[in-house]
């Protein structure tokens, strides 16, 4: 986003100032509005589009394969594609690999729903398309696997659950399918301008922050991965221990409201 | 990075005012395909084709090698259409995702590989852990056009023309006779897939290409350089004596035409006719010429005609 | 005892079509306006793809400038989840993808009035979120539908349809099971006209039925043109009712 001086100036008085003043009046932990859809994709397991009050779009198709668990360690990876940067850019290989962090079953997630028999299990494919983006995508990226994750239908499985003493490849029900349900993290990004933290900072907000910090959210407390992130070039400094106290207290106090609002799309 | 060539503007004017009065450079006519002329090397599978002055060299060659997984029964086939700057400056060498490149080598695959000119299934060895491995490296030495076109006869003839050595099977062993204890044997052809280009010319405004009803557009068989250099749009009809259409592959171009087109597929049909008679020929009297002691060496007895 | 009939006895084909119907045709344009100029998504069968126009917009490099016309740019984004089977790796590098991007480029090269945007840059960003089967005829909708929505000039619409030869009956809008069960036509035609901007035969096909079934695809394109001109028509009337409602 190209700003001139003068409103990079006047972006950051505002927003260091106490109480911070957002250009778009939001206090500091008021999310903007986002539209979801979900289950438009047939040929996928679930699907699911966010699209942010900023025009930033981002569609997640979740498809499922049938892998014996003892060869295949991980049950769910993530495989994000940003349009117009290539495969190999830092940024779609930092998101990559932090998503993957975030869900790895064990972890992340609880993988023993992907379980079939004590050979098989699911292993989900989680496909992350970012069509336009306005500012760090990570947010809206986890929302998005979040709601697909959560609209997810798996094929039920109608041969025996022991398949070590006779060996047979797992069968499914022609027609009946089970939602998936796994309690899916979410990613939370905060902007730190001044002494102030804001989460789902704007386009123009990260342009002038001093630093950014990612938080994950998962079976309603804080969990790992926690790292700051430089959302631009020209204005990052360090920040004070406290000011990480204060993000992690802010993300404490109202993710359960962000879950529960995209629990009930 | 190579340099694109500028053909002048008095040279184009000259060519396309030519073409709108039904005379071509090199004096062919609008529907006449050039000679062309088949020379076979000493190996088999080295074959060199020269079409005016565009000259194409392939070579065939095999190896043993591992079958697919998911195609345990089929053997390998692979084309090569790699351009250097020993054709023309103009072009770059290793550049294989240019447009052109692209193009060429896509016309090529769908011609011979895809549409299973070579007999895959009959590379087989053992299924499932041998099979040939059959390769097709095409050499482009001197460019005038037409590169589509002599690429896939020569490619052709080099598969028809190419023998690979016999094998005896012991259980998973492999014997490779050497092609002087026996005879090699030739590969399994199914069809011969020629292509044929046409060059399309608007010899008025675009307005009237598209929204006109009068179909004054000018089609020329098998374009030289400069032709190509400023044709507006282009067809490549692949085809076998079979009558069947191989491949048809016009990508984008001046909008032509539904009728227009058909005519070109069979326009292109009687060319490709003769071009196949003469590799044939030409195969023929190649073999003959090989085993031109063969009348001698021969056992059978004189048989009364 | 139930048989996959590519064409029933009856004239039916697998999804209940007949030989010359088309398979559900929705489109809408605009879908996109913060992301780019233009936009389209459209559904074509199970077909669903996103268009974005970005341009006439200065280029990137100054050295890639042309004074005399506007650069047309395509990007085709098949996902890897656009098929039944997911992909094990990226499309796009692959030589299938070059060979379309190319064809489309050259194909609107022709349709576009490049000459009256000189030393710009136009860029089409295409995202197949679903195939099944005439992929290419899709995708050539999409980009005429998005350009007419960002107000770039064109001489007409372009519209693809894929026609299928099964034995010797055509079968008009193929989906992926018929297309690997015979060889299929892609045509691009403009406009009303029987001109043809694209023409692909990827399999072989008997050259004395290549005609009929050229005829066939034509008369098909004329339909989805119609059915593209009835969206924007609808669109260009909502838009203008909205606008004048003050």
């Amino acid at each position: 986003m190209s700003l001139s001086v003068a409103e990079k100036s006047y972006l950051y008085d505002s927003l260091a100032s106490t109480p911070s003043i957002r250009p778009d009046g939001r206090l500091p932990h008021q999310f903007r509005p986002i539209e979801i859809f979900t289950d438009f994709l047939p040929s996928s397991n679930g699907s699911s589009r966010i699209i942010a009050s900023d025009g930033s779009e981002c569609i997640v198709s979740i498809k499922s394969k049938v892998v014996d668990h003892h060869v295949e360690n991980e049950l769910l990876q993530v495989d994000v594609d940003i349009a117009g940067q290539r495969d190999d850019a830092l940024v779609v290989e930092t998101i990559t690999s932090l998503l993957n962090k975030v869900l790895k079953s064990g972890s992340g997630v609880d993988s023993s729903m992907l379980q079939l028999t004590k050979k098989y299990s699911f292993k989900i494919f989680v496909d992350v398309l970012v069509i336009s983006s306005h500012s760090h995508p990570v947010s809206l990226i986890s929302f998005a696997i979040y709601s697909a994750l959560n609209s997810t239908y798996l094929p039920k499985l109608i041969s025996a659950f022991d398949d070590l003493e006779v060996e047979e490849l797992p069968t499914f029900h022609d027609y009946d399918m089970v939602k998936l349900d796994i309690n899916p993290p979410l990613v939370f990004i905060l902007a730190v301008v001044g002494n102030n933290m804001l989460l789902d900072p704007a386009a123009n907000e990260s342009e002038v922050a001093n630093n950014g910090l990612i938080i994950s959210w998962s079976n309603g407390k804080i969990t790992s991965p926690i790292r700051s992130v430089a959302l631009n070039d020209s204005n990052v400094k360090s920040f004070k221990p406290h000011l990480l106290k204060q993000g992690l207290a802010m993300v404490e106090k109202y993710a359960p409201d962000v879950v529960r609002s995209l629990e009930n799309l | 990075m190579a340099k694109d060539i500028e053909i002048s503007a008095s040279e184009s004017k000259f060519i396309l005012e030519a073409l709108r009065q039904n005379y071509r450079l090199d004096g062919r006519s609008f529907d006449q395909f050039r000679d062309v002329e088949i020379t076979f090397g000493k190996e088999f599978g080295d074959v060199s084709v020269k079409m005016g002055n565009t000259k194409v060299h392939c070579r065939i060659s095999c190896q043993i090698a591992q079958p697919y997984e998911d195609r345990p029964f089929e053997g390998l086939f692979v084309i090569s259409t790699e351009i250097s700057p020993m054709a023309g400056s103009q072009f770059e060498n290793g550049n294989i995702t240019g447009e052109d490149e692209v193009l060429c080598s896509r016309i090529i695959e769908k011609s011979v590989r895809r549409s299973g000119a070579l007999d895959v299934e009959g590379l087989c060895i053992v299924a499932g852990s041998k099979c040939w491995a059959v390769r097709a490296d095409v050499h482009f030495l001197d460019c005038d056009g037409g590169f589509i076109d002599a690429s896939c006869i020569a490619v052709m003839a080099g598969l028809m023309h190419f023998k690979k050595p016999d094998i005896t099977v012991h259980g998973e062993q492999i014997i490779v006779h050497p092609v002087n204890e026996r005879e090699p044997v030739p590969l399994g052809i199914l069809h011969i897939p020629i292509c044929v280009t046409f060059s399309f010319f608007n010899p008025q405004d675009t307005e009237e290409n598209i929204k006109g009803e009068t179909n004054s557009e000018i089609s020329i068989i098998d374009a030289t350089l400069k032709e190509e250099l400023l044709r507006d749009g282009v067809l490549t009809v692949t085809l076998n004596k079979n009558r069947e259409v191989v491949q048809v592959s016009k990508a984008g171009g001046l909008p032509m035409d539904a009728l227009t087109l058909m005519k070109c597929c069979h326009e292109a049909y009687s060319i490709i006719e003769k071009i196949t008679d003469q590799i044939l020929q030409l195969l023929k009297e190649d073999s003959e010429k090989r085993n031109k002691y063969a009348a001698m060496l021969t056992s059978e007895n004189a048989r009364e005609i | 005892m139930s048989r996959l009939e590519i064409y029933s006895p009856e004239g039916l084909r697998l999804d209940g079509r007949r030989w010359n119907e088309l398979r559900r045709f929705e489109s809408s344009i605009n879908t996109h306006p913060h992301a780019a100029d233009g936009s389209s998504y459209m559904e074509q069968g199970n077909n669903k793809i996103i268009t974005l126009v970005k341009g006439p917009k200065e280029p990137r490099l100054k050295s890639q400038m042309d004074t005399s016309k506007a650069l047309l740019n395509v990007s085709v984004n098949i996902t890897k989840f656009s098929k039944f089977e997911r992909s094990k790796s990226s499309h796009k590098n692959e030589r299938r993808v070059l060979e379309i991007q190319t064809s489309l480029v050259r194909m609107f090269e022709k349709n576009v009035m490049l000459n009256i945007y000189p030393r710009t840059v136009i860029d089409i960003e295409i995202h197949v979120l679903e195939q099944d089967g005439g992929i290419m005829g899709s995708l050539i909708n999409g980009i005429t539908l998005a350009l007419i929505d960002a107000g770039i000039s064109m001489f007409d619409y372009i519209s693809g349809i894929s026609v299928g030869l099964y034995d010797t009956t055509p079968l008009l809008d193929t989906n992926s099971l018929e297309e690997n069960a015979m060889s299929t036509v892609t045509l691009g035609v403009v406009g009303k006209s029987e001109k043809l901007s694209l023409l692909l035969v990827e399999d072989k096909i008997p050259l004395d039925r290549l005609e009929n079934v050229l005829a066939i695809g034509i008369a098909g394109a004329h339909r989805v043109r119609d059915l593209m001109d009835e969206e924007l028509r609808k669109h260009a009337q909502k838009r203008v009712s909205n606008a004048s409602v003050r």
